[in-house]
């Protein structure tokens, strides 16, 4: 059987101003995948989500989009560009994630209003829907966000570290979740923390300049080596051990 | 009470209790998007640029608030569009726009022979010299704000909220974020007659920071900043009235009082609660 295919980004190089923060990289994304992206600190993680988003433009060649972004990718953004202060409530956090663009001065429809209270619901946070999103601790504010990503029933949902700022508890939590949304979306996951990942996802993207695609969700410190991505690889194993390697 | 309605009965305080109550309402609701969108400093910017606009008006001979508006949405449009496309970042752009506007407002104003205009009024305001004609593009003014926030509230509230994720969500962000600059614009140099350049920040801050101390949602914040900018507005116009002081400095500190109060207020509910 075909799997149904979300992304196709081919030979796309991307960047801001005059530097290259990605040079050549491509990457399928299908249906029901479930993709671990890795790498150093201005590897260009973020910027490889941003093109997926269409947030940024690639600077050469080409990504070709089988979904709508607006109703076909949820997206939950980093942790630290959320201003907590804002004032708004958790409900409307979560609706703005349904606007489409489609409806006359982008009213929300009773059937996204619907979708949203469910939602709320079933991630445990429909008491809090009223509070402003200051009142929230790290892991309800995360939930509300999942919430927001989700709202749109999207085919593909893109998280930039969701496990910032959250606690030991929630992270986990966080992981069986998203396992269970798997069944039914293709899921992108920035990590710094590819320990932690592994035994979630099904695959491994390495992005530090270019990406290097790892087709299992296992990877040892050789073959990250081979990828030239310089990430020390914690295990999370039964005995507790880190294997750090010289950076280059 | 009966001295505060006895005021009222000439017609320049009439005129400066309608101007009052429209840039009440312009201001509540425009400060409410500086204030959550936290570009305070955006504002200062535009502000003091507009003076630039009052100098050439006064120097060629026409009406300097037409000057200090196009001034004002060209620094709008100019801080966000220049900020965007070259290398300067976005708060050294305020302040090349801030000192160049003063800059040639000063130097216009110098230039312009004979009657030296009254600058005091620009930079401080006189709320109580508003024409009829300045209370009806106030009311005009006040009309298109509260229309266009009405109608197009959620985009804005998405867009002052997370400007990214609109984005995603096929807002049109950067048309929508012109719009509002201008709207912001506009308020802006409308409240210079009433409050002058330098003092205009205050009703775009001091009224949406009070009410935030009551509620953390950003329609509750739009009306409740309309009703505490327009107590404060009409509460500082009659301590000028009565007292013979600047009309714009009294508005500010019965605003501040106000603050204080609600601060007040609000430390003695929680005390009392627990």
């Amino acid at each position: 059987m075909e799997e149904t295919k979300l992304i196709d980004i081919e030979h796309v190089y991307a960047g801001y101003d005059n530097t290259m923060v990605l040079k050549d990289v491509n990457l399928e994304i299908y249906d029901k995948d479930f993709i671990g992206v890795i790498g150093p600190n201005g590897g260009g993680k973020t910027t490889l989500l941003k093109l997926m988003l269409g947030l940024l433009k690639p600077s050469r060649g080409k990504i070709h989009r089988y979904t709508s972004i607006s109703s076909g990718i949820g997206y939950l953004p980093q942790y630290s560009e959320i201003d907590r202060k804002f004032p708004i409530t958790v409900r409307n956090v979560v609706l703005s994630g349904a606007i489409t663009g489609k409806k006359f001065l982008f009213k929300h429809s009773r059937k996204q209003k619907q979708r949203a209270d469910e939602l709320m619901q079933q991630m445990g946070i429909a008491y809090l829907k009223n509070k402003p999103i200051g009142e929230l601790s790290g892991g309800q504010l995360q939930r509300a966000f999942l919430c927001r990503a989700l709202v749109s029933d999207p085919s593909l949902l893109i998280l930039d570290e969701p496990n910032t700022f959250v606690d030991n508890a929630f992270e986990g939590e966080l992981y069986e979740i998203l396992r269970e949304l798997n069944r039914y979306m293709a899921i992108v996951m920035v990590s710094h923390d590819v320990g932690i990942i592994s035994p979630y996802v099904k695959t491994i993207a390495c992005v530090n300049e270019t990406l290097h695609y790892h087709p299992s969700n296992k990877i040892t410190q050789q073959q990250l080596a081979t990828y030239n991505c310089p990430i020390q690889l914690l295990a999370h194993g039964d005995v507790p051990h880190t294997v750090i390697k010289k950076h280059r | 009470m009966d001295t505060f309605f006895e005021a009222f009965q000439y017609t320049f305080m009439q005129n400066a209790l309608l101007a009052a109550i429209f840039t009440g309402i312009s201001c509540g609701i425009i400060g409410t998007y500086i204030v959550s969108k936290r570009i305070v400093f955006i504002s200062g910017g535009i502000t003091h640029t507009s003076f630039g606009g009052i100098g050439i008006g006064y120097y060629m001979g026409f009406n300097p608030l037409l000057g200090a508006a196009i001034f004002a949405v060209l620094s709008a449009i100019g801080i966000e569009y220049f900020s965007r496309k070259s290398e300067i970042r976005h708060d050294s752009m305020i302040g090349i726009f801030w000192s160049f506007g003063m800059a040639l407002g000063i130097i216009f104003i110098f230039l312009t022979p004979g009657y030296a205009p009254n600058l005091m009024s620009y930079l401080f305001g006189s709320i109580l010299t508003v024409s009829l004609t300045d209370t009806w593009l106030m009311l005009g003014l006040s009309l298109l704000i509260g229309t266009f926030f009405s109608l197009m509230y959620r985009p804005i509230l998405y867009i002052a909220y997370d400007e990214t994720y609109a984005r995603t969500r096929n807002i049109p962000v950067s048309i929508m974020k012109y719009v509002i600059m201008a709207l912001v614009a506009l308020a802006i140099v409308l409240s210079i007659r009433v409050i002058g350049i330098i003092l205009v920040i205050s009703l775009m801050t001091i009224p949406q920071t009070t009410a935030n101390i009551f509620t953390k949602k950003f329609k509750n914040i739009m009306f409740y900043s309309v009703i505490i900018a327009l107590i404060g507005t009409m509460a500082g116009l009659f301590v000028s009235y009565k007292m013979d002081i600047p009309s714009g400095a009294s508005i500010i500190f019965s605003l501040v009082i106000l603050f204080i109060l609600a601060k007040i207020g609000k430390f003695v509910q929680r005390r009392s609660l627990s």
